[in-house]
């Protein structure tokens, strides 16, 4: 059954481009992602320099033909670092995504499923935790759980969770009801049936668009632990981390510092982002005619 | 003069896939004091028709060519302020379901008060008020009403509010698009009776838009039959009741099931109206008809007049 | 149902989600892995003294009645002590409050009014290059993290054209006291508001300076939502037959557009408002920590960077507190201007 989703998913890519603004969107933003997850993967080979090897160039050097990307406070190249520097993030976005994935989506299918109390009070648990400010706990967290990948994945996560959860609750408590669901059951189809065969396959397409937008969601989350102190120790190269430590090199007008590892956050960010608007709407279509 | 003339219109909708027609070359006029009686089945392009003679037609929708002259007034040309002033004031608009023409967070005096304030800024919100109140009135609203808000109503009760609102700043003309489409019986027989009332006392000029025949039978001096965008039939409502021309017509009527005959089967007309982004080529009910021959597939029809009845079918053109 | 039966029954509902919230806080505090004593201390103290400090902070207690006086210390309006110097961290976050609510006004008004407006002209250009641009910094202005938009506006806007100051709430000396006649003393603890309460013109002037960048930044990247929802709205709106039947009755386009779709549009604003204050909440902390501005979340920042356990439950309560009490009041609202929600 697996393996037939996947198949009936492959030739919706490709008939992308077929849908107009949406499919555009959605194809600009996988390419966006693809191209920061291929450079972080083929770092190795394509760095110029070792990220970490202290010197190399003048402190606090400006672009030149030499480093293009300028230097850092201890001489470090820039470019090298910005080769390396998604990998914390995309790994702990990734890790954030999975154990959203496997934790929310099978919880919200079994309360939403089972009704009654169960279904209450998971829900208020849910909802408590989704109105709350999302960072706000993600600092919570990470603050008590110490630093590392794990441990900031774990964070981030719980934060999401609630979401998949209510996308998945309001598409089993909508597709419950229906017709061919009820008749399902006159025919004797058990409860686990009916979830796996009726119910998962039409809630997959939104599951795989707020999994997109959660990829957004973590990778600024990551960020932003990382500015508050909350990050990963600092032997790694990371975007977040140069942004945060640049940051008291700006009233000297040194600006390369920031501005690079920025931008590839807010590209990654962003191609995620429009990736997610672009699913969302292909599988949710207005209709805008 | 007739009150409204339609000559030769055609109205385009824009769309990703094609061009469509909805209105193509329809001329029809209705002198005053006259009721007219327009139509069809859905998508016949009667409530298009119906819109253009305030120029209204929806984006991507747009008035190609063609007059539509309102007691002399160019409505397709002239400014759009002045076509701003004539919307509510010379012609009155009921529109087919009242639950969504109605603005839900606003109570229905506020809708009357905005209105005519529009249209004369220095009536005062207490008067505008109470000429809403005598309008209602005389629909069978009660005063103490005027506060309330659309949902707290029943279907009927506003639907009688939209024609209040048509009336309100005495027009001349009032198209009313499938005024009881949304309305069960009993209470459509009510609305029909109140129209056909104040078409007498306040000597309306009406144009009205349905798919019901029904209706039509008992409360209009002309009929006007559309079928995808074209006229298909135009006369009196006693001879084309009598003696229906147009295939198309006929098989209307017959479709009605007659209350008083027993056992009947009842008939319909086989197949779809056509595709109007790829129309067929002819006469654009041949598909169906069952009178089609050569011609009718390859020629249009044009609409000719025979004795009091203008009709577009081959079948009348001896040419 | 009347609009005070509703009141009471959300407030009623209220109450349960702020337990479980606390509670919350309470399990992540206390029980995750951990010990926050100890990594408060690192590997300096001597047992003597972390039992001391356990004391003096509560921290020896059995866990449920931790958890008791947790609760209890809450109802009176007790936030703990902080692990510095046992100080009480809800007169510290009382004091730092004011500066993030009048960064939090300013950067909400921004983003609703930006993105009001931006929704708007995209909905009226439907379809067009403008319209589509709209659109594109809608989700752009949502990809990019706060702070480094903040750190791009201090380098342009301080930096390099030195129009405004990057970091701070006003310069030494400025502050501004309030209304003072007499015995009577009144102020806000929002700047903007105390200085022209005092009649001071350029302690105002000087407060909006500081003011402008960080609310800048913060409104920015919130105006994104607030200008797909306009946007979506009024385009569903203005397709709508009331629309159109006001359209018919004469009304012009711009009654349509301001008295039918964006009053339409008004309701779902508010909810959004309410609902963005979590987000701008989480957003005010990067943004204070950027600007320097003393608020709620540099506070929490530089807690966190002390490792003050203590103190850092205490903000994150206050937090959580804040957001229930904005939502119930949203809720109530929207059900003062919606009457079909009530019915």
């Amino acid at each position: 059954m697996r393996g037939r989703i996947v198949v009936q998913f492959l030739p919706r890519l490709a008939s992308l481009r077929k849908r107009g603004l949406a499919g555009w969107i959605t194809i600009i933003g996988l390419v966006m992602v693809t191209g920061v997850v291929l450079m972080t993967l083929s770092a190795p080979w394509i760095s110029p320099h070792d990220p970490n090897e202290i010197a190399l160039g003048p402190v606090l050097g400006p672009p030149s033909w030499s480093f293009p990307l300028g230097t850092n406070n201890m001489g470090q190249d820039m470019l090298s670092r910005l080769i390396w520097g998604g990998s914390n993030m995309l790994q702990v976005a990734l890790l954030a995504v999975i154990v959203c994935v496997t934790v929310g989506v099978p919880v919200g299918l079994l309360c939403s499923f089972a009704g009654g109390l169960v279904d209450k009070s998971s829900s208020l648990v849910m909802d408590s935790i989704y109105a709350f400010p999302g960072l706000v706990l993600a600092i919570a967290i990470s603050a008590m759980l110490g630093p590392g990948v794990v441990n900031m994945a774990l964070s981030i996560a719980v934060v999401y969770v609630p979401s998949y959860y209510r996308i998945v609750r309001s598409q089993v408590l909508s597709i419950k009801e229906l017709p061919y669901v009820e008749a399902a059951r006159t025919i004797g189809a058990r409860g686990r049936s009916t979830l796996l065969r009726y119910i998962l396959p039409n809630v997959l397409p939104s599951i795989v668009a707020v999994a997109t937008m959660n990829f957004a969601d973590a990778i600024l989350t990551a960020a932003g632990l990382t500015f508050v102190g909350l990050g990963l120790p600092i032997s790694t190269p990371d975007w977040g981390w140069d942004l945060t430590y640049g940051r008291r090199l700006l009233p000297s007008g040194i600006w390369w510092v920031i501005a690079f590892p920025g931008l590839m956050i807010v590209i990654l960010a962003l191609g995620f982002a429009l990736a997610g608007e672009g699913l969302s709407e292909l599988l949710n279509p207005k209709l805008e005619q | 003069m007739p009150l409204l003339d339609i000559q030769s219109l055609v109205v385009e909708y824009h769309t990703l896939r094609a061009v469509v027609k909805a209105v193509d070359r329809v001329s029809l006029s209705v002198e005053k004091g006259q009721t007219l009686g327009l139509v069809g089945e859905s998508g016949c392009g009667k409530s298009t028709l119906g819109l253009s003679a305030i120029r209204l037609v929806p984006s991507p929708g747009r008035i190609v060519s063609g007059s539509v002259t309102l007691d002399g007034t160019d409505v397709v040309n002239c400014s759009e302020n002045e076509i701003r002033r004539m919307r509510g004031k010379r012609v009155g608009y009921v529109f087919q379901d009242p639950m969504t023409s109605l603005n839900p967070v606003k109570n229905i005096g506020a809708h009357f008060v905005e209105m005519i304030r529009t249209h004369d800024s220095k009536v005062s919100r207490e008067d505008a008020l109470k000429r809403a109140q005598s309008v209602l009135e005389r629909l069978g609203i009660l005063p103490e009403r005027i506060l309330d808000f659309p949902h707290q109503f029943s279907g009927g009760m506003r639907q009688r509010v939209m024609i209040g609102l048509a009336l309100a700043l005495g027009p001349e003309l009032v198209v009313a698009d499938e005024p009881t489409t949304s309305l069960d019986v009993i209470v459509e027989a009510q609305i029909i009776a109140l129209l056909r009332q104040l078409k007498e006392s306040l000597r309306l000029t009406l144009v009205l838009i349905t798919h019901n025949i029904g209706i039509v039978a008992e409360t209009a001096d002309r009929v006007a039959v559309m079928y995808a965008g074209r006229l298909s039939e135009l006369g009196e409502t006693g001879s084309l009741f009598a003696k229906p021309m147009h295939p198309y017509t006929q098989a209307l009527l017959k479709s009605v099931p007659n209350i008083t005959k027993k056992d009947q089967v009842l008939s319909w007309i086989p197949g779809a109206p056509p595709d109007l982004a790829e129309p067929p080529p002819g006469c654009l009910f041949h598909p169906r008809c069952p009178y089609a021959f050569d011609r009718c597939r390859k020629e249009e029809p044009l609409l000719l007049r025979h004795d009091d009845t203008e009709v577009a079918c081959h079948l009348y053109d001896r040419r | 149902m009347t609009l005070r039966s509703y009141v009471v029954s959300r407030v009623l509902l209220t109450i349960p989600m702020i337990l479980l919230l606390l509670t919350i806080v309470f399990v992540i505090v206390r029980i995750l892995p951990g010990d926050p004593v100890l990594v408060h201390f690192e590997k300096q103290a001597t047992p003597a003294m972390i039992e001391e400090f356990r004391r003096e902070l509560g921290l020896d207690k059995p866990l449920a009645q931790q958890y008791l006086d947790y609760l209890l210390g809450l109802l009176h309006g007790d936030l703990g002590k902080s692990m510095a110097d046992f100080s009480s961290v809800g007169q510290q976050i009382f004091s730092a409050f004011p500066a993030t609510l009048e960064l939090s006004i300013y950067s909400m008004a921004i983003a609703v009014l930006l993105g009001v407006f931006l929704g708007a002209r995209a909905s009226r250009s439907y379809n067009s290059i403008e319209d589509h641009s709209i659109r594109i910094y809608g989700i752009a202005s949502y990809a990019i993290p706060v702070f480094f938009l903040g750190m791009i506006f201090q380098l342009i806007f301080g930096i390099w054209l030195h129009l405004f100051p990057t970091g701070g709430r006003i310069s030494l000396g400025m502050e501004p006291s309030g209304l003072t006649a007499g015995d009577f003393h009144l102020s806000t603890g929002l700047y903007t508001v105390d200085s022209l309460l005092e009649g001071n013109l350029s302690e105002f002037v000087e407060a909006l300076r500081y003011l402008f960048l960080p609310s800048l930044t913060l409104g920015m990247v919130l105006s994104g939502i607030f200008v797909r929802l306009t946007r979506s709205n009024m385009i569903e709106t203005l397709r709508l037959d009331f629309v159109t039947a006001a359209r018919a009755r004469g009304l012009s386009e711009r009654a349509v557009l301001y008295g039918y779709a964006l009053r339409n549009a008004f309701l779902p604003i508010l909810t959004m408002m309410g609902l963005q204050f979590a987000a701008l909440l989480a957003g005010a902390i990067l943004t204070e920590t950027t600007f320097s501005w003393p608020g709620l979340g540099r506070y929490l920042v530089d807690r966190i960077a002390f490792r003050d356990y203590t103190a850092i439950q205490g903000a994150i309560v206050f937090f959580g507190l804040l957001v229930a009490l904005v939502s119930l009041v949203v809720d109530i609202l929207y059900a003062y201007f919606d009457p079909r929600i009530r019915l």
